[in-house]
């Protein structure tokens, strides 16, 4: 009876769960990325994306304590793992905990934010009132971020995905009058004045409401004060009380409440696309082409979608990083 | 508006407790497992090197022993978070951060129960070792530590459970075993990996209890029956 | 002794340099952080006291009401013994931490219930197992003597067991609230306040004067109020006898 060889059976179990998960896998990602031609099945071999070469030694993979880190650290380490290094990930609780470690080198890879990263660096270097480097221009940011990062780090590719503010308003609503951008909305509001959701700060920072005021010259004619992307802002979106709102770029459930994010097509918003910070000893080698060849995988979309998985469908960070790396043909 | 290729997931529920979610995190949930065992072993090992020599030492004097065991106390009051967060930037990633503060807190039922173990051995069995020309130092442990024994399981017990129990807030600072997944799980709002971890706690206290429980029973067939703790 | 010490003091020293000590005496020094509020409006210590003296307050008061009479009910049934010892095994290996965060992330949400729920049920153990077995081994001979007096059921343990258990119940009040002090600190990690807030924010800053002065804040009252409810405790013995004298009258 079961109770007699739990063990046993749990594993075998496992074993079952796995292979439904695999056969899954190998249908619905046919085809999907025809640049990969060969899978490796045997362990002796590295996955494509280590680029040949093969990695060694223990890396920790920091986390900040939010899901969208948790599972991006998965991510990365899985793909340090598939290329030979002993890879485990860390959880902090925010970026002021784990990067003097990572500048000292106990921690040597983090999924990081470009724009929030150079401003904080910037900040340690420069004092709290420090003007702002980061950008809404993603290469811009990167060079600064290059310009300030201490010789023993550094930054590989960015990710097309970022986390970062942005505006959103109802699906239906922009359908109807055709609205992609913000200029878009901007011209909109000229014969309809908008009202405008956010966290109680919007009122008074550059992201928000004056940058929609003067770098889009939208009309607003209303605040109603919400919360920071939240299920607030959200609902005053779909409840017709506000007509846009501050959302975060990779939140999913900003299109499953039937809302949609408008281009920031005058970059108001600092780029802060995923990068990953490394020690300069991952700067090359195996570990620089797998974290590369990750990140060109993370759009907009994906990322959205890995998040929706975790927060949402509720797999684990682990198990969604597993299926990612697999759907994306990565390992 | 969305590309299609997208990234897909199987919709998992987000219940209190699924054999699903058990099955197919079988692999995490093992190593999960080892790390929150190793730890326990770690601090609770480190607990009783220390508590033996204090014992030792709180016998010599009445007021060595009410200030050890105060010490032991006042320790055990200080609150987890506070202890493990004070020696994070001390130790950083090392897994003494969270052993050191566990093994702090298994002190005063160690401390203890060696105490009452040793207050066990009568002087006329010391007197009889004595008189076979043993030192003291060898009476103490062939002789006092050997009749203490049963007390001695009886306070691991109670320590290992409670240890078992303390490495989850290890989470909060980046510790392992299941205080990761823990903390993972608010992370992600998942009901089902808190609630699953959770239980794993308990079990695995649980599995240690009755594993000392026979430890003890083997070592002192005697007082088989007898109620314990 | 000190000997033995000074390695572990060098390295505390050398991690945790200058700028730190200098943060954490600021920290200490300032006027404001002992206030009601700081300057930027957040919660100063004397407010995230109150808070704390509050839900701990709180939490061993609920846990009383429920903790005693179900003492006395569990004294009144043959199987009462087991359930007392399952209950007391079963609260130490549950992680509180783990079931704090479960109801934020659950149906209770983030917050002062999500705190107070587990503190209550956590605090009811300790008080159960010391009122039970101070009700329990009250000398029977005291209680059908009452009884033969005419005094009903409930009067005998108003008036007999109650007050002879009270050294024991004394110990699990200790007990309980000692546990609920500590535990009140973790609950800062879901949002509910108190003295942990120094620690949980300052840690998540870096900001090691609050990190480092919460620390010690918290410890210091911890251990306090260990200190003086033993003290407390020590006082009701004296008061009220412990149980061997009374096996003797």
């Amino acid at each position: 009876m079961p109770g007699s060889r739990p063990k046993t059976i749990m594993l075998s179990a496992a074993g079952v769960a796995l292979a439904l998960t695999l056969a899954a896998c190998g249908s619905s990602s046919s085809g999907g990325n025809p640049s990969v031609q060969t899978t490796n099945t045997s362990n002796s071999s590295l996955p494509a994306l280590c680029g040949g070469q093969h990695g060694s030694g223990k890396v920790v993979v920091a986390a900040a304590a939010f899901s969208e880190n948790e599972t991006l650290a998965q991510i990365y380490a899985l793909a340090l793992k598939a290329c030979g290094y002993n890879a485990s990930t860390k959880n902090f609780a925010s970026r002021e905990v784990y990067y003097p470690l990572v500048k000292k080198g106990t921690i040597k890879v983090v999924p990081e934010y470009a724009a929030t990263l150079t401003d904080y660096i910037n900040t340690l270097a420069n004092g709290a009132n420090a003007p702002s480097k980061a950008s809404g221009d993603i290469n811009t940011t990167i060079t600064a971020l290059k310009a300030e990062l201490p010789s023993s780090l550094a930054v590989l590719n960015a990710a097309a995905g970022t986390d970062k503010n942005a505006f959103a308003v109802k699906k239906s609503f922009a359908t109807a009058n055709h609205i992609q951008t913000l200029s878009q909305l901007a011209t909109y509001s000229k014969s309809h004045p908008l009202t405008l959701a956010g966290p109680p700060e919007c009122p008074s920072r550059p992201f928000c409401e004056p940058g929609l005021k003067n770098t889009y010259g939208m009309k607003i004619k209303g605040f109603k004060q919400t919360d920071p992307g939240g299920p607030l802002t959200e609902k005053a979106l779909t409840s017709g009380k506000a007509d846009v709102g501050l959302v975060f770029t990779s939140d999913p459930t900003v299109v499953q409440k039937g809302l949609v994010v408008l281009t920031d097509d005058k970059n108001l918003q600092a780029s802060d696309n995923i990068v990953p910070l490394v020690a300069s000893s991952l700067a090359t080698g195996a570990a620089a082409n797998a974290l590369n060849a990750v990140d060109s995988k993370l759009d907009q979309t994906t990322l959205i979608d890995l998040n929706k998985a975790v927060q949402i469908d509720h797999g684990t960070p682990q198990q969604v990083a597993q299926q990612f790396l697999k759907d994306e043909n990565l390992t | 508006m969305r590309p299609p290729g997208g990234f897909t997931f199987h919709k998992q529920g987000n219940p209190w407790l699924s054999w699903h979610y058990i099955t197919s995190n079988s692999h995490a949930i093992l190593s999960a497992t080892s790390e929150h065992v190793t730890l326990t072993i770690e601090a609770v090992a480190l607990g009783l090197a220390l508590s033996i020599p204090l014992a030792a030492l709180a016998r010599q004097r009445q007021w060595l022993r009410s200030t050890i065991m105060n010490f032991c106390t006042a320790l055990y009051a200080v609150p987890s978070l506070a202890f493990i967060v004070a020696l994070v930037k001390v130790f950083n990633l090392s897994r003494l951060t969270v052993v050191i503060p566990l093994a702090a807190y298994s002190l005063v039922i160690l401390v203890r129960n060696i105490l009452t173990g040793l207050d066990e051995v009568s002087g006329e069995t010391v007197d009889a070792a004595r008189g076979m020309g043993l030192s003291n130092p060898r009476i103490f442990f062939r002789v006092r530590l050997p009749i203490a024994t049963p007390a001695i399981v009886a306070g691991l017990r109670l320590a290992v459970v409670s240890t078992i129990e303390l490495v989850v807030i290890g989470g909060y600072v980046g510790g392992g075993g299941y205080g990761a997944k823990v903390f993972e799980g608010f992370n992600t709002k998942s009901h089902t990996e808190l609630a699953t971890y959770i239980v794993l706690t308990v079990l695995l206290a649980l599995i240690a209890d009755s594993l000392l429980l026979l430890t003890q029973r083997l070592i002192t067939p005697w007082r088989r029956g007898m109620a314990t703790s | 002794m000190s000997s033995y010490l000074l390695p572990a003091v060098g390295v505390v020293s050398q991690r945790v340099n200058n700028s730190t000590w200098h943060q954490i005496t600021t920290w200490f020094t300032t006027a404001s952080t002992w206030a009601w509020h700081g300057e930027n409006g957040e919660a100063g210590v004397a407010q995230l006291f109150w808070e704390h003296v509050w839900i701990s307050g709180l939490s061993l008061l609920i846990a009383t009401a429920i903790g005693i009479p179900l003492a006395v009910a569990l004294t009144r049934w043959r199987r009462g013994g087991l359930v007392v010892t399952s209950v007391a095994n079963a609260a130490r290996s549950i992680p509180i931490v783990g079931v704090m965060l479960l109801l934020a992330v659950g149906p209770v949400g983030v917050g002062t219930e999500s705190a107070i729920i587990p503190l209550v049920v956590f605090a009811i153990p300790p008080l159960l197992t010391n009122a039970y077995t101070g009700i329990r081994d009250v000398d029977p001979e005291m209680t059908d003597a009452a009884t033969g007096m005419g005094m009903s059921r409930l009067q005998v343990t108003r008036r007999v067991e109650l007050p002879l258990a009270i050294p024991l119940i004394a110990t699990g009040v200790r007990l309980a609230a000692v546990q609920v002090w500590a535990t009140a600190t973790i609950a800062a990690i879901i949002g509910s306040g108190g003295l942990g807030q120094l620690i949980v924010v300052g840690y998540a800053t870096q900001a090691y004067g609050e990190v480092y002065g919460g620390i010690i804040v918290v410890a210091v009252t911890a251990v306090a109020l260990d200190m003086s409810l033993l003290r407390a405790q020590r006082g009701v013995r004296r008061r009220y006898g412990s149980l061997a004298p009374i096996e003797g009258s």
